[in-house]
């Protein structure tokens, strides 16, 4: 009667440590998207491409999830995270490149990128 | 016999074909390789963002493992495609960094410009009020060594209206006429020699007065007339027109008592008041 029981609980530790960490990583994930669609990376060309990218991996990743992917879930939840560092990375390399010209042309004053 | 030679060299030439497919790396992560080159062949990558560079080699190399152990499978893939970002970041955020050190420098650069504009207006400004301020010491050391000379050949004095030099009247004129003594011109020229040379900023006025002798309008005549005759004179002799009037004041304003020879004496009189520049 005991043997079950303790086979149960091991088999419930090992499901919840695999989940664990791509749960982590897609909340992660998801607040990057949240952060690059706040800068307005969907308004930026290329940046606005990297967001899409990464809110189809975010999506894909919860997919996984619920079908009981757990590896797979993690990589699309990191895939997902480094899309939208870059959209971000790519928001803010536009507004300091438009600061650099307006800082080029006589008579502006340059804002903080 | 030569279908049976050809069936095993057909599975062997398959197989080999399988065999290299599995160890050909897939696109992304001959795409990560790629990406990560460009990254650390990119100087500012290298310079600004030594981090961000290292995070995409590590990135890599797990890729790289990933395949030789697991083969091209999408794990492998998926982690090939996270090295190729990491790359791709820290290109960005180098990029980045330059932009924002270009917009740094040019805003540098246009205090600097403004900075030395305004020194250069400040120097500009001093160089100019050194100027004045000798100018005007100049001015008036002229204006103390005119009234020293005046002093010598005439009455003069200090009043809110100006410094105020008085000529006697029976001194310069025919008695009740405008017309000047001979023996008036040397003092006159004096006078006129004084005026030019002090402070050119200075005007005049020269005001003729009479006694009380004769009717108002007769003596209003007779200052007017001297006090245009004194002014001819002076202009005649160098003192530019545009800087002194005449104005006949009659009897008003005795200096002395109409009653007495004397007084009507002191009474008939030629001012000339210099006014100084205004400040």
């Amino acid at each position: 009667m005991r043997a079950p029981f303790i086979s149960l609980v091991f088999t419930m530790f090992a499901v919840g440590c695999a989940t664990a960490p791509s749960k982590q990583a897609l909340s992660d994930s998801a607040a990057s998207v949240n952060t690059a669609e706040q800068l307005g990376a969907a308004n930026v060309p290329q940046a606005s491409k990297a967001l899409e990218y990464a809110q189809h991996e975010v999506a894909w990743a919860k997919a996984l999830m619920i079908n009981g992917r757990h590896e797979r879930a993690l990589l699309m939840a990191l895939r997902a995270e480094s899309d939208a560092a870059l959209a971000i990375a790519l928001v803010r390399a536009f507004k300091a490149r438009e600061a650099a010209e307006q800082a080029a042309t006589p008579g502006a004053t340059a804002p903080n990128p | 016999m030569l279908m049976s030679t050809k069936r095993p060299l057909t599975f062997i030439a398959a197989s080999l074909v399988v065999v290299a497919c599995a160890h050909k790396p897939p696109e992304e992560l001959r795409e990560a390789r790629a990406s990560y080159q460009q990254a650390a062949a990119d100087p500012s990558t290298r310079q600004e963002t030594p981090a961000e560079l290292d995070e995409a080699r590590r990135s890599l190399a797990l890729a790289e493992r990933s395949f030789v152990v697991e083969g091209n499978t999408p794990k492998t893939r998926d982690r090939a495609y996270i090295a190729t970002r990491k790359a791709e970041l820290a290109r960005v955020m180098g990029r980045t960094a330059d932009y924002v050190e270009t917009a740094r420098n040019a805003e540098l650069w246009r205090t600097r410009e403004a900075l030395a504009a305004e020194q250069a207006e400040n120097a500009a400004t001093a160089s100019r009020l050194a100027t004045e301020q000798e100018q005007r010491a100049e001015a008036e050391r002229r204006a103390a060594l005119a009234i020293a000379a005046l002093a010598e050949i005439a009455a003069v004095a200090d009043e809110a209206r100006g410094t105020v030099v008085t000529l006697s009247g029976s001194v310069l004129f025919v008695s009740g006429k405008a017309t000047l003594l001979p023996s008036a011109t040397s003092r006159l020229t004096q006078v006129a020699e004084a005026l030019a040379a002090g402070d050119p900023g200075s005007t005049f006025v020269v005001e003729g007065y009479t006694d009380s002798k004769g009717s108002d309008a007769f003596n209003e005549r007779l200052s007017e007339e001297r006090a245009q005759a004194v002014r001819d004179f002076l202009v005649e002799h160098g003192v530019a027109p545009e800087r002194i009037q005449a104005r006949g004041m009659g009897e008003s304003d005795p200096v002395a008592s109409n009653k007495t020879a004397e007084g009507r004496a002191n009474n008939r009189r030629v001012e000339i008041v210099i006014q100084p520049p205004p400040q």
